[in-house]
C-alpha cells in the first residue's frame, strides 16, 4: 500500500466526486439534480458509499462491498468526503452518497444538525437481538466496528526500548526524535496530552482542556507535523521522519503487516466505533439498509476484522475470526483492558470550543 | 357486552359523592400507591443487595483464583487448560459460583464449566455482552441476569498482561427473593386497607352528625352562597329564610376582619350593660331570671326586658341587633326603649312589632351615621303573659323560636308565626300566636346566639338547648345554670337568655260582673265591688275603688257599647279594675272648666289610682286602672278637693 498524503486524499476524493457528477454536469449542485443523479443512481443499480478511503477504503471493498455486489448484483461506487463537506451537501438536499460510513460521534453530530434519517431496525435483521451493544445501535446510525487511536513508532527508533505510555511519547529525552499528532481534522488528542500530564485514565473526563494544552505545549516544538489522514502516521513513521506519532491502530497495523519497521502500544489507547448512517436526501435508501445488513453477518464481520483489523460489533463474529488476528483487535480482551472509550458527549459538547483553540494553538 | 358493564361501574364509581366514600377511595388509592412504592423499593433493595453480594463474591473469587500461586505460571505455560480447568472447576465448586473462566489476553477460554467451550472466544458465549465497558458487570445472558467480575494476571514485571479470570453468577434469585416477601406485603396492605376503611367509617359517622346529612357538595353550594352574599354587600347582611326566620346576619366590619377600635370597644361596652336591665323587676306574674354572654369579637346588639303591664300582665322581651360595637350597642338602646314606649301604650305583640319595625325602617332611611353606617339587621320577639287566662300571646320578627318547658320537663318549641327581621319594611303583617302556660312551666327566650354555633348550626344548637333544658322542676335561675353548661366560652355572637316561670292568678283572686247598659245599674255594681274589697280584705281602698268604678262604668254606659264588663283583679301588689265595653271611641282626660257639667270622671280617675290607660281589644276596649296595696292609699290633695266636690254633682 502506498504512502497516501493528504493532499492524495482529498485529490482522490475530488476524483471520485467529480467522477459521480460527470455525467449530470447541466444541473450539478441543485437538489434536484442530486435528487435526479440519486435516483439515477438507484435505477443503475449502484449503491454510493462515503467511507474514509485509503487503506481503510481497500479493506472495505475486499471485505464488505465486492463480495456484497457478488450476491446482489448492487455495484457500489465509493466517496471520502471530509466530515463538513458532507453536512453541507446534506443541507443543500443534494448529498452526493447514499450510505456513510463514519464514526459514531459524527453520525451523532449530524443527528444534531437534522442531517441523518432515522433507522428502520425492522429492515435490518442481523442487527436485532444478536448482541450488539446498545449504545452502538441508536436512532441515527448502527455500529458496525470498533477502532481505536494507538501511539505508533518506529521500531528502530530508540535501540529497542519501548515506549509504553503516553508520558513515554511526552519525554524526548528518555525517547528521542520529531513526533507527529492528529491535526484537528478529527477530535483532537488532548486525552493523551493529559495522560501524559499524569491524569488517570479512569479520570479523564471531563476533560481540563488548560491542563492538556499546558501538556501539549510540552510536547509542541518536537511535533514536526500534525497529521491530517488515517494513513499518514504509518508514512511519516516508514518515511522516519518523525520516530513516534498517534496513529489509527487498524492502519498502522496494515502497515505492519505488510512488513513496515512499525510498532504501537496498546496501553492507553483512545477507543471509538465506526457506523453507518443513511443521509437525508440519500438517492438509494433501500439499498443502503441492504448493505448495513449485509455488513452486520457474523462472517462478514469477521471477514471485515481480519482484513483491517477492527473490532467485530457482533459477538458471534468471534467465532469466525481467526485467532491470529484477535490479539490485534481494540476489542480484545487484553486491548479493551489497557485503553478507554472516547466520551462521545463530552466531545459533541465541546468539540467546536476545543477545536478552534486547538487550532489557534497550532498556528502559533 | 362486558366492557360496557365495566365502563358503567367504573363510571358509576367515579361518581360517588359521599365525602367518607371520597375519602375511603382516596386512602385505597394511597393505600395502593404505597403498596406499589414499597415493592418496588423492595425488588430495588433485594436486587441491590443481591447484586452488591454477587459483585463482592464474584471479585473475591476471580482475585483470588488470579492471584493463586502458579496460576501466571500455567497461564504463561504452553497448555494453560490442563492445569487451570482442574483448578477452575474446583474453586467454582467450592464457592458456590456459576463459573471460573480463565482465558487468554486475546478471548480465548482456557477453562470453562463446559470443556467443550475450551478454546473458544468468550464474546460468542456472552450474548449481549459485546465489550463495552469491563470488567465487573452485568449482563443478560442465556442463565439470565449475571454478575460477572474479570480481573486480569499480569507477567512477573507487571507490564504485560497474560491473561484473565472471569467469576460469573446468575442473579435469578432476586425475584425468588421478592416472592417471599409478597405475602408479607399483601397482609400489611390488607392491614392498612382495613384499617382506613374502619377510620373512614369513624370519619363518616361524624361528618354526618356534624353536616346533618348535607354531603360536601351540597355544604360547598351553601358556604358559596353564604361566601357571595357576604361580598356582594359593603356593610352587611341579612338573610332571611322562607319562614322568614333570620338565617344569618353579619356585618362588614367583621366580613373584613378589622380590629375593632378598643376605645369604640369600651364604649359599646359601657353603653350596653347600662342598657341591659342589672336586675329584672319582681312581677307577680312571672319569676324571671337572666343570662347575657358579649360575644368574643365584642359588644353586640342582644337585649331582653321585663315590662310590667297594666292588668298584672308582663311583657317578656328578647331582641338582636345585628353587629358588635358602639353601633350596634346604639342601636339596641334605640330599639329597647321604642319597644319600652309602645309597650306603654299595651299594644299587642303583633302591632307592638309593627310600630317597631316602621320605626327601625325609618331609622334606617334616616339616622345614617357619619361613617355611612344606618341601622343594621335586628330581630325581636315580644310576649305578653296574663296571669289570670295564663294566655301568653307571642310574636316575632326574625327571631328564634321560644321554647317552653313543661313541669314534667319536656321540651317544646312554640310555633309562632315569623315575620322578617325588623327595618326590612316588608310590609307583611305581623301575627300574634297564644299559648297557654301551664302554672309550673318555664317560658324560654333567647337569642340565635345560643343555638347559632358556626361548627354545629342552628338545628343542631336548639336540640342542644332542648336537652339543656329538659329538666323538671327548675326555678328560671335553675334553668338558666342548666343553659350555662351549653354556653360557648369564647361565643362568636353574643347570647341573651330571658327564663320566665308564669304565674296564675287564683281564681279568687279575679272577679268580674256584666254591667247592663243602664246608668241605673251602677249602683249596684258598686255595692258588689266594694263587697269583694271586703271580702279581700281591701276595705280601706273601698271609697277611691268606688269612685273610680263609679266613673269607668258610667262613661261606658253613656259613650260606649255593650256588652259592658267589669273585672276587679288583685295580685300581691295591686288592685286593677278594669271596665271594658265594644266600643274602641277612646276616653281622653281633661281639665274640665268650672262652668262645665261634665268632663270630670278620667281626671278623678287618675287622682285616686297609680296608673290607668286604654288597651284595645280585637273589638272594643278596656280601661284600666290600678291602685298600689303597698304604701298610703292614693287620694286627693287639697289642691284638687274642689274638682272632687264638683265631680260628686255629676253622680
Amino acid at each position: 500500500m502506498p504512502a497516501v498524503s493528504r493532499r492524495t486524499v482529498l485529490k482522490g476524493a475530488g476524483a471520485v466526486t467529480v467522477g459521480a457528477a460527470a455525467g449530470h454536469l447541466a444541473g450539478c449542485g441543485t437538489g434536484t439534480e442530486g435528487k435526479r443523479r440519486a435516483r439515477e443512481s438507484e435505477r443503475a443499480g449502484v449503491l454510493i458509499v462515503r467511507d474514509s478511503g485509503g487503506s481503510h477504503g481497500a479493506a472495505l471493498r475486499r471485505s464488505i462491498y465486492a463480495p456484497f455486489t457478488e450476491e446482489t448484483g448492487i455495484r457500489v461506487e465509493t466517496v471520502h468526503f471530509l466530515h463538513g463537506q458532507m453536512l453541507d451537501q446534506i443541507k443543500r438536499g443534494d448529498p452526493r452518497f447514499d450510505v456513510m460510513d463514519i464514526d459514531m460521534h459524527v453520525l451523532e453530530w449530524f443527528q444534531q444538525n437534522d442531517a441523518s434519517q432515522e433507522i428502520d431496525y425492522d429492515r435490518l435483521k442481523n442487527a436485532k437481538d444478536v448482541g450488539i451493544a446498545d449504545f452502538l445501535l441508536t436512532s441515527y446510525g448502527v455500529g458496525k466496528s470498533y477502532w481505536a487511536s494507538v501511539m505508533g513508532y518506529h521500531a528502530d527508533a530508540f535501540g529497542g526500548r519501548r515506549p509504553e505510555s503516553w508520558a513515554d511519547f511526552w519525554d524526548t529525552k528518555a525517547f528521542p526524535g520529531p513526533r507527529s499528532l492528529q491535526s484537528s481534522f478529527d477530535l483532537p488528542e488532548l486525552e493523551f496530552a493529559l495522560l501524559a500530564d499524569g491524569v488517570p485514565m479512569d479520570k479523564l473526563y471531563p476533560l481540563d482542556v488548560d491542563r492538556a494544552f499546558k501538556s501539549l505545549d510540552l510536547i509542541k516544538d518536537s511535533v514536526r507535523t500534525f497529521w491530517n489522514s488515517g494513513d499518514e502516521p504509518g508514512a511519516l513513521l516508514v518515511r522516519r521522519e518523525v520516530t513516534a506519532t498517534s496513529g489509527w491502530q487498524g492502519r498502522l497495523e496494515d502497515r505492519v503487516r505488510h512488513g513496515a519497521p512499525i510498532r504501537y502500544e496498546w496501553n492507553s489507547a483512545r477507543r471509538r466505533a465506526n457506523g453507518y448512517g443513511i443521509p437525508k436526501g440519500s438517492g438509494n435508501p433501500d439499498d443502503a439498509y441492504r448493505l448495513i445488513d449485509y455488513a452486520l453477518r457474523p462472517q462478514v464481520q469477521a471477514r471485515y476484522a481480519e482484513a483491517f483489523i477492527t473490532g467485530p460489533v457482533t459477538p458471534a463474529a468471534y467465532a469466525y475470526v481467526p485467532r491470529s488476528i484477535a490479539a490485534d483487535l481494540p476489542s480484545s480482551p487484553g486491548n479493551l483492558f489497557v485503553g478507554f472509550d472516547l466520551d462521545t458527549e463530552w466531545w459533541l459538547e465541546n468539540m467546536d470550543e476545543v477545536t478552534k483553540r486547538w487550532q489557534e494553538w497550532a498556528r502559533t | 357486552m362486558g366492557s360496557h358493564v365495566v365502563f358503567r361501574k367504573a363510571r358509576a364509581l367515579l361518581r360517588v359523592r359521599s365525602v367518607a366514600r371520597q375519602v375511603f377511595l382516596l386512602q385505597f388509592v394511597i393505600i395502593l400507591l404505597l403498596a406499589a412504592t414499597a415493592s418496588i423499593t423492595l425488588v430495588l433493595q433485594t436486587q441491590h443487595a443481591i447484586m452488591r453480594d454477587a459483585r463482592q463474591l464474584t471479585k473475591g473469587v476471580a482475585t483470588s483464583f488470579a492471584h493463586a500461586p502458579g496460576t501466571r505460571a500455567a497461564m504463561q505455560s504452553a497448555d494453560p487448560s490442563s492445569v487451570l480447568q482442574p483448578r477452575a472447576e474446583a474453586v467454582r465448586k467450592e464457592s458456590g459460583v456459576d463459573y471460573v473462566v480463565a482465558f487468554d489476553p486475546e478471548g480465548y477460554r482456557w477453562t470453562h464449566p463446559d470443556p467443550r467451550m475450551i478454546d473458544k472466544h468468550i464474546y460468542t458465549q456472552r450474548e449481549g455482552a459485546a465489550l463495552d465497558r469491563p470488567f465487573t458487570r452485568t449482563f443478560e445472558g442465556s442463565l439470565g441476569l449475571s454478575v460477572d467480575s474479570t480481573v486480569p494476571v499480569y507477567d512477573a514485571a507487571g507490564t504485560r498482561i497474560v491473561g484473565f479470570v472471569a467469576v460469573g453468577v446468575t442473579v435469578d434469585s432476586v425475584s425468588d427473593v421478592f416472592r417471599g416477601q409478597l405475602p408479607r406485603l399483601f397482609a400489611l396492605t390488607g392491614g392498612v386497607l382495613l384499617l382506613a376503611a374502619g377510620g373512614t367509617a369513624l370519619v363518616s359517622r361524624r361528618l354526618k352528625r356534624q353536616t346533618r346529612g348535607l354531603d360536601a357538595r351540597e355544604l360547598t353550594r351553601m358556604y358559596e352562597h353564604h361566601d357571595a352574599v357576604l361580598h356582594a354587600v359593603r356593610e352587611g347582611v341579612l338573610i332571611v329564610g322562607g319562614d322568614g326566620r333570620l338565617l344569618l346576619a353579619d356585618s362588614g366590619q367583621q366580613l373584613l376582619d378589622l380590629p375593632a377600635d378598643t376605645r369604640e370597644h369600651t364604649l359599646a361596652e359601657a353603653l350596653q350593660r347600662s342598657m341591659l336591665p342589672h336586675s329584672l323587676p319582681d312581677h307577680s306574674a312571672v319569676e324571671t331570671a337572666h343570662r347575657y354572654l358579649p360575644a368574643l369579637e365584642g359588644v353586640g346588639g342582644d337585649w331582653f326586658d321585663v315590662i310590667p303591664l297594666p292588668s298584672a300582665r308582663v311583657a317578656l322581651v328578647v331582641g338582636d341587633v345585628v353587629g358588635h360595637g358602639l353601633h350596634a350597642a346604639a342601636t339596641m338602646g334605640r330599639l329597647r326603649t321604642a319597644v319600652r314606649n309602645f309597650s306603654s301604650l299595651d299594644l299587642p305583640p303583633d302591632e307592638l312589632l309593627g310600630c317597631l319595625d316602621e320605626l327601625a325602617a325609618q331609622s334606617s332611611d334616616e339616622t345614617v351615621e357619619p361613617d355611612g353606617r344606618g341601622l343594621l339587621g335586628a330581630t325581636c320577639l315580644y310576649a305578653i303573659y296574663d296571669p289570670v287566662s295564663g294566655v301568653c300571646s307571642v310574636a316575632r320578627s326574625g327571631h328564634p323560636d321560644p321554647a317552653v318547658v313543661y313541669p314534667d320537663g319536656t321540651v317544646e318549641y312554640l310555633r309562632v308565626p315569623v315575620s322578617p327581621p325588623l327595618g326590612l319594611n316588608s310590609g307583611l303583617p305581623f301575627e300574634t300566636a297564644e299559648f297557654r302556660l301551664a302554672e309550673g312551666s318555664r317560658l324560654v327566650l333567647y337569642t340565635d346566639g345560643l343555638i347559632k354555633d358556626r361548627q354545629r348550626g342552628i338545628d343542631t344548637g336548639q336540640e342542644t338547648l332542648r336537652e339543656a333544658l329538659a329538666h323538671p322542676g327548675r326555678t328560671p335561675e335553675e334553668t338558666c345554670r342548666d343553659v350555662d353548661a351549653i354556653l360557648p366560652d369564647q361565643p362568636h355572637d353574643d347570647i341573651a337568655l330571658l327564663v320566665a316561670r308564669p304565674r296564675l292568678l287564683k281564681s279568687s283572686q279575679v272577679t268580674d260582673w256584666d254591667v247592663p247598659a243602664d246608668p241605673a245599674a251602677v249602683a249596684g255594681i258598686r255595692a258588689n265591688a266594694a263587697q269583694r274589697l271586703q271580702e279581700w280584705g281591701l276595705g280601706e281602698l273601698g271609697f277611691a275603688t268606688e269612685l273610680v268604678i263609679s266613673e269607668l262604668v258610667t262613661n261606658a254606659v253613656r259613650y260606649g257599647a255593650a256588652p259592658i264588663r267589669l273585672r276587679l283583679l288583685r295580685d300581691d301588689e295591686h288592685l286593677i279594675c278594669e271596665v271594658s265595653d265594644f266600643s274602641s271611641t277612646s276616653p281622653h282626660m281633661r281639665r274640665a272648666a268650672t262652668t262645665d257639667e261634665g268632663g270630670r270622671g278620667l281626671f278623678l280617675v287618675a287622682q285616686f289610682t297609680q296608673r290607668w290607660g286604654t288597651r284595645y281589644m280585637p273589638r272594643g276596649k278596656v280601661i284600666w286602672t290600678e291602685q298600689s296595696l303597698r304604701g298610703p292609699a292614693a287620694g286627693p290633695d287639697g289642691a284638687v278637693a274642689d274638682v272632687l266636690l264638683d265631680a260628686w254633682d255629676d253622680l
